[in-house]
């Protein structure tokens, strides 16, 4: 049988879901949801390899490193991988592909996909913590901060968006 | 307080595996690991992004605000705990940043996961570029001139009821209902407009309508968000009862003294002359109007407060309350205790039951080391009287 | 200066408790997935005596992984001419030695059995490869054999396989001072284990569809035996003695929690399964994506079992 990838759940309904999954983190926790210290952990596991007397002695590096939030934050991303592929695959959405508007090639896409990535990185690090869990996790918990992201970050994104139409439309 | 649980690190971690699933899973099936549906948010036709954004803001804020208002979790303990503080300078410079990053790549630091596990190389190369830039960053954000911008406009946690000058007992609640308020509102504007722009929307663009589902979502919400009004509303004895201390019972305190009591933390809020000359093993004398200076609010959860008063503690102290951790109460307090542990027991009369006998062996054995003087030892145990008739005669071969 | 050392780093003064690094998991994951490939390459040519050239060629696979896993453990050996020695006694007592031996019947036993395999045109091109090196007459001989003698080498195959497989467990439980290892469930464990990741590795490859039907149906049940015996391995431990129960502990509650329930319980068994299942019941498209999990999984039980014994 063959699957509308096209096809996702009700917005409001994937919303609450998605909220109840927060809520559950919350109540066993005590702690939301998050991704980019699990970035910044496996960034740290590479720097391990290459330069291993230079994470233990970079404060921010060696807090991450020993940090037990972030190890959590590893492997719920684990599992976030897990039920993404079990997700995409029952919808009919795994398959390896680039994803982009119809006016751009390949590789500026993925030149973008890795340059956006880089900027996000860092402006992640700087919020102390990301979309998830600065804003869906701090946001949930009323944290001046998270709001004052939240809007920022639909800021940023309608403000460029014009500049970047070539890539989407 | 009975949430959060709090697992011990290697099970939180497989509970992490778990939740980090059901994460995954409705990430995807939103449509959050596609970049053009996400992207889409910014051109005005799809507002996806935003709908499934701040109704899981939403429904978690609910979620929480009605556990505090049932008694079983604090808002502003579970917030302090959870949140870090606010840096108001770098997170609204971080924002507009982490929005350049999200139209340029397509996609935030989470769903970039999703999308690489579903096979999108272009989800790959946004994770391989966060990892970078979290490094980049994380080599700057200490060093003298970046720390200064990096630790700009320190709030610590500051939530929006404090900005709003609203008291912290009712604020969460209040700010929960205006939230939701807001939020409805908001999602019957997204509706209009991606209505309105439909006329011209580009072909590609799949707008989400909420249809009869989303009517029930916006109806639940704001129940719940009543709801949350009405525990505040409610007789407060609730949230007092949520937040009072379990009892702890002398024997439980004092088997826990001997067993764990790296996991305790016991704090003796008798008056000090009297707890210096007396007290468990262990407490920290705290008279009980300098209990705010132990900041415990800002404590490591770790231990189990264990709060020692003369007698029965009428109500859980202010300061105590705001401790992360569980906050147990001596069940009679200081007396219960001096009762129970320091005074030899009565010795059991002879003949008694052998479940009185090892009550006394175990009450003598606390109460010795509690004082440092051992007991008499308890009077020889009268062998069992011979039960049925016994067999005559005896010897091996008789029988 | 291992003299002047005092801060007890040293070698010299502490005899090393953890001595098997990644060579030993890697020998043991390709070893069973060897074993597993030639249980079901002797099960399908039982069932399908028409079958996809992908999975003729496969057969060779189980030759070509064992190489593989014993150049690994080669690496981990310190006497690397002592191996000789295997070969010139057999200890019934020791399963170093038994291993040894059963090592020397995979080749024989699943190359005559991949020959015998191929059909009339793949023959050929593997006669012709062969010939290159001079070995084409050799090619053509064996596979006359292993024509007429086909049935009784399945047989064969597929009982060297389950020895092979037990063996990779026995290795470790025979090791009876580490208490993680000394339960009779590993050998079974090992077995089925390397079944489903034999099957996955199939998986992998351009069958058609029937064999994949078929392989895929193999490769659900051995994930389902494997979790049960994982249950019960663990059950086995915690109730046996403070030892075990120690040692159970290490993957409940203990430093290996995490990982073994993460990579092993639902990234390697349950993850795969329901996908697998799912592929079943909502009559989805083959994917890669759950035989590569089972895989991983696989190479992730062998090797946190092998680190966790020795911690």
């Amino acid at each position: 049988m063959q699957r509308n990838p096209d096809k996702f759940w009700n917005p409001y309904l994937a919303g609450v879901a998605l909220g109840l999954v927060l809520f559950t983190s919350f109540l066993v926790m005590g702690s939301g949801l998050g991704a980019s210290g699990a970035s910044l952990r496996a960034g740290i596991a590479a720097l391990e390899v290459f330069a291993p007397s230079h994470v233990a002695s970079t404060p921010s590096l060696a807090r991450a490193e020993a940090s037990p939030h972030v190890t959590w934050l590893v492997f719920e991303i684990f599992g976030a991988l897990l039920g993404g592929v079990v997700a995409a695959y029952t919808s009919g959405r795994l398959r390896g592909e680039v994803l982009k508007g119809p006016r751009i090639g390949n590789g500026a896409r993925l030149a973008l996909a890795l340059a956006g990535g880089v900027l996000m990185g860092a402006a992640a690090k700087m919020t102390r913590g990301c979309t998830s869990g600065q804003a869906l996790s701090g946001g949930a918990l009323l944290s001046v901060g998270a709001w004052a992201f939240m809007f920022s970050v639909f800021g940023g994104g309608y403000a460029l968006a014009w500049f970047l139409r070539r890539e989407w439309r | 307080m009975t949430f959060p649980i709090l697992p011990p690190f290697e099970l939180g971690l497989v509970a992490a595996v778990l939740i980090g699933f059901g994460f995954g899973f409705v990430l995807e099936r939103a449509g959050f690991g596609r970049a053009n549906k996400l992207a889409a948010q910014f051109y005005g036709e799809d507002m996806t992004v935003f709908k499934v954004m701040f109704s899981a803001i939403v429904t978690a804020m609910l979620g929480v605000v009605l556990a505090s208002a049932l008694g079983l979790a604090d808002f502003k303990a579970l917030a302090d705990h959870a949140v870090s503080g606010t840096y108001l300078v770098p997170m609204v410079a971080g924002g507009f940043l982490l929005g350049a990053g999200f139209i340029v790549s397509g996609y935030c630091p989470g769903t970039s996961f999703v999308a690489m596990a579903s096979g999108k190389l272009d989800g790959l190369m946004t994770v391989l570029g966060v990892i970078v830039g979290q490094v980049l960053w994380a080599e700057l954000e200490w060093r003298p001139g970046f720390a200064t911008f990096h630790n700009a406009g320190d709030l610590g946690n500051f939530y929006l009821w404090e900005l709003f000058h609203l008291s912290p007992r009712s604020g969460p609640y209040v700010v929960a209902l205006a939230v939701t308020a807001m939020a409805v509102g908001c999602f019957v504007g997204a509706e209009k407009l991606e209505r309105v722009l439909a006329g011209r929307s580009h072909p590609g663009a799949v707008p989400t309508p909420a249809g009869r589902p989303g009517r029930f979502v916006f109806a639940g919400l704001a129940v719940a968000a009543a709801l949350g009004l009405v525990g505040l509303a409610a007789p407060t004895v609730a949230r007092e009862g949520g937040r009072a201390p379990t009892g702890l019972a002398p024997l439980a305190l004092a088997r826990r003294v001997f067993d764990e009591p790296w996991k305790l933390r016991i704090v003796d809020l008798r008056p000090m002359e009297a707890c210096s000359a007396k007290r468990i093993p262990g407490a920290e004398c705290v008279p009980q109007d300098k209990l705010g200076t132990l900041g415990l609010a800002d404590a490591s959860p770790g231990r189990d407060l264990v709060l020692v008063g003369a007698a029965e503690l009428p109500a859980m102290p202010e300061a105590a309350a705001a401790y992360p951790g569980r906050v147990y109460a001596l069940e009679g307090g200081f007396a219960a205790w001096e009762a129970f542990a320091l005074t030899p027991p009565a010795p059991p009369a002879p003949g008694a039951p052998a479940s009185d006998l090892e009550a006394y062996r175990l009450r003598a054995g606390i109460q010795a080391a509690m004082t440092g003087m051992k007991a008499a030892p308890p009077p020889p145990v009268p062998a069992a009287a011979p039960g049925g008739p016994r067999k005559a005669g005896g010897g091996g071969c008789s029988g | 200066m291992t003299e002047l050392d005092l801060a007890r780093h040293s070698r010299l003064i502490d005899p090393q408790l953890h001595v098997w690094g990644w060579e030993v998991p890697v020998y043991l994951f390709l070893g069973g997935m060897a074993a597993g490939l030639m249980i079901v390459t002797s099960l399908l040519a039982a069932r399908r005596p028409e079958r996809s050239p992908a999975a003729r060629w496969l057969a060779f696979a189980a030759p070509v992984l064992v190489s593989v896993g014993m150049g690994a453990l080669f690496l981990d050996l310190a006497h690397k001419l002592h191996i000789a020695r295997f070969y010139l006694a057999l200890r019934p007592s020791s399963p170093m030695s038994w291993g040894a031996w059963i090592l020397v019947a995979v080749y024989p036993v699943s190359l005559l059995v991949a020959l015998g395999g191929l059909d009339e045109a793949q023959a050929a091109r593997a006669a012709a490869l062969a010939g290159r090196v001079g070995l084409g007459g050799l090619v053509r001989t064996a596979r006359a054999y292993a024509l007429r003698r086909a049935p009784a080498l399945l047989r064969a195959n597929l009982w060297v396989g389950v020895a092979l497989g037990v063996y990779t467990g026995v290795l470790l439980s025979t090791l009876g001072a580490r208490a993680l290892w000394s339960s009779a469930l590993l050998g079974p464990l090992f077995l089925v284990s390397g079944l489903s990741t034999g099957a996955a590795f199939l998986l992998l490859f351009g069958l058609d569809a029937d064999e994949r039907r078929l392989v895929a149906r193999w490769d659900r049940a051995a994930i389902t035996v494997e979790a049960a015996l994982i249950v019960l391995f663990l059950v086995g431990l915690s109730t046996g003695g403070a030892a075990g129960h120690a040692a159970a502990g290490l993957l409940l509650g203990g430093p290996f929690t995490a990982q073994f329930f993460a990579l092993v319980v639902f990234g390697g068994l349950a993850v795969p399964l329901l996908m697998e299942t799912l592929e079943v019941r909502l009559h989805l498209g083959a994917t890669r994506v759950a035989p590569a999990l089972v895989l991983a999984g696989g190479l992730a039980l062998r090797w946190i079992l092998v680190a966790a014994g020795q911690a």
